[in-house]
């Protein structure tokens, strides 16, 4: 069950962050962080669809969650995929395994220690642009009344993708989206960057790269174009 | 076609179907990939029924443009007349790295280029929609679309010109890569699309060897090439340590 306290702490920093300036990769993967936080789920992570309808892995609370939602786009099959085919929410308290409706999925999430999954789409009027994901590692069940928050975080998230935009122009939701999209690019080239330049992983590089932001009260997008443009690599 | 996956589109069917009708347009010159750009332009307009496309590409490091390839002596004029001005949507889709659609341009709120809009309109144009060329932070230039008429794009048509744009992105990757000219890799796009490590790999190999970013992708896909991997494997090699691209300049 969510306590109101967290609810209330995770509802209001978001909505200061929507408010003020911000960018799209940050603000994901903090709610993938408190999506994780106030459900208890072992992973969450965050999918987007591009024009095509091609699903890709945009935040995630950490690296197991990646790897599950990666692990989907692999085996091209999984929660993921079905969540956005149906426009519905997938509730799985236990997955089933071989029988069930993700053959390859279900046994690979079950063997990196995952047995629970949900996922809610990210809708905007009759379309839906991602999936909001948490993986469990215990045969959890999601409370009717706990499941309306998470997809209000997903709906959230929806938001942040359209944020300063004129919502009532069509095309609004292409330039978002491939904005979105190719800011994650530029964020995973600095990432790779500042790993080679401190020799550190990836992901502790990611941690600096938000720590920048965060510190200057800066853009992440632009604390990454920034470093890579210092290194002199674009 | 059979759509196995209900209502979602087929990954790859507007990819192919872009292919066949740029392969539809007349060839002047197989062995030009401006000429091939120019039938990816007309092959657009046509499906499109729009005026015109065109692809300005920049220049190196000087942040100079040059229009590449166009439908129609009308659209490289359009596409020149952008940057000969400095100003426009083609200039804003470059700098700020996202699509820039104006429907019908003079109209409120899109007054932000007068100088671009009152020598578009001279020349007939109503409608323009710029889609940046771009993986990243690596940005190659402009794909841009021209109408004569207040326009609105579906958002099929929108995917149309994204598809495009991807091609456009894609073979001039395949340009920048010495080992392997003129060939596209199949699962190229789902390649890029998909997988963190690649983008990650890439600014690594930039750093390490000191390179840009575009050469830095351009050394990783040789080096796959050449070592019959896929470029994925290439990337998390890299990223995971077990592999460093030799640096082969003799000078910096």
């Amino acid at each position: 069950m969510i306590s109101i306290e967290q609810l209330t702490e995770v509802f209001v920093e978001m909505a200061d962050t929507l408010v003020d300036d911000y960018d799209s990769v940050d603000f994901l993967h903090r709610l993938t962080e408190h999506a994780a936080a106030i459900s208890g789920a072992g992973a969450v992570g965050l999918m987007l669809a591009d024009h095509q309808g091609r699903l890709q892995s945009f935040a995630a609370s950490n690296d197991t969650a990646r790897q599950l939602e990666l692990l989907q786009l692999q085996v091209d099959e999984g929660p993921c995929f079905d969540c956005f085919a149906t426009k519905a929410p997938v509730m799985e308290a236990q997955l089933a395994m071989t029988h069930g409706p993700w053959p390859r999925f279900a046994p690979a999430a079950a063997a990196a220690g995952f047995i629970s999954v949900y996922v809610f789409p990210m809708r905007l009027r009759q379309r839906v642009i991602g999936a909001l994901s948490l993986f469990s590692s215990t045969e959890a069940v999601l409370a009717p009344e706990d499941a309306r928050v998470v997809q209000s975080l997903a709906d959230i998230a929806t938001i942040s993708i359209l944020h300063e935009r004129n919502l009532t122009r069509a095309e609004a939701l292409t330039e978002q989206l491939q904005s979105a999209l190719n800011s994650r690019i530029v964020v995973e080239q600095a990432k790779g960057a500042v790993a080679q330049q401190e020799g550190i992983t990836p992901t502790e590089a990611f941690g600096i790269l938000r720590q920048r932001a965060r510190s200057s009260q800066r853009k992440l997008l632009d604390v990454a174009s920034d470093a890579l443009a210092e290194l002199g690599h674009t | 076609m059979v759509d196995m996956c209900g209502s979602e589109p087929l990954a790859g069917a507007e990819r192919a179907r872009a292919l066949t009708l740029i392969e539809q347009q007349p060839m002047r010159d197989r062995a030009l990939l401006v000429d091939w750009f120019d039938r990816l332009c007309r092959a657009l307009s046509g499906d499109l029924g729009v005026a015109g496309a065109a692809i300005t590409l920049t220049t190196g490091q000087s942040a100079g443009e040059s229009v590449a390839a166009a439908s129609d002596a009308g659209s490289r004029k359009l596409a020149d007349l952008a940057f000969a001005i400095g100003e426009g949507p083609a200039r804003d889709a470059l700098t700020t790295g996202r699509p820039v659609l104006v429907h019908h341009l003079g109209s409120p709120p899109y007054g932000a280029w007068p100088g671009y809009t009152s020598a578009a309109t001279d020349l007939g144009l109503c409608a323009v929609f710029c889609f940046p060329l771009q993986v990243g932070a690596v940005r190659f230039g402009v794909f841009s679309v021209f109408a004569t008429q207040p326009t609105r794009l579906s958002s099929q048509a929108l995917s149309r010109c994204l598809t495009m744009s991807e091609l456009v992105t894609e073979r001039l990757l395949d340009s920048s890569d010495e080992g392997r000219p003129g060939q596209i890799e199949p699962d190229l796009d789902n390649a890029l699309g998909l997988h963190s490590e690649i983008y990650q790999a890439q600014g690594m190999v930039a750093v390490a060897l000191r390179v840009t970013l575009k050469q830095a992708l351009a050394r990783m896909r040789g080096h796959a090439f050449h070592s019959d991997l896929r470029l994925l494997e290439v990337a998390v090699d890299i990223v995971e340590g077990r592999l460093s691209l030799p640096d082969d300049r003799s000078t910096s």
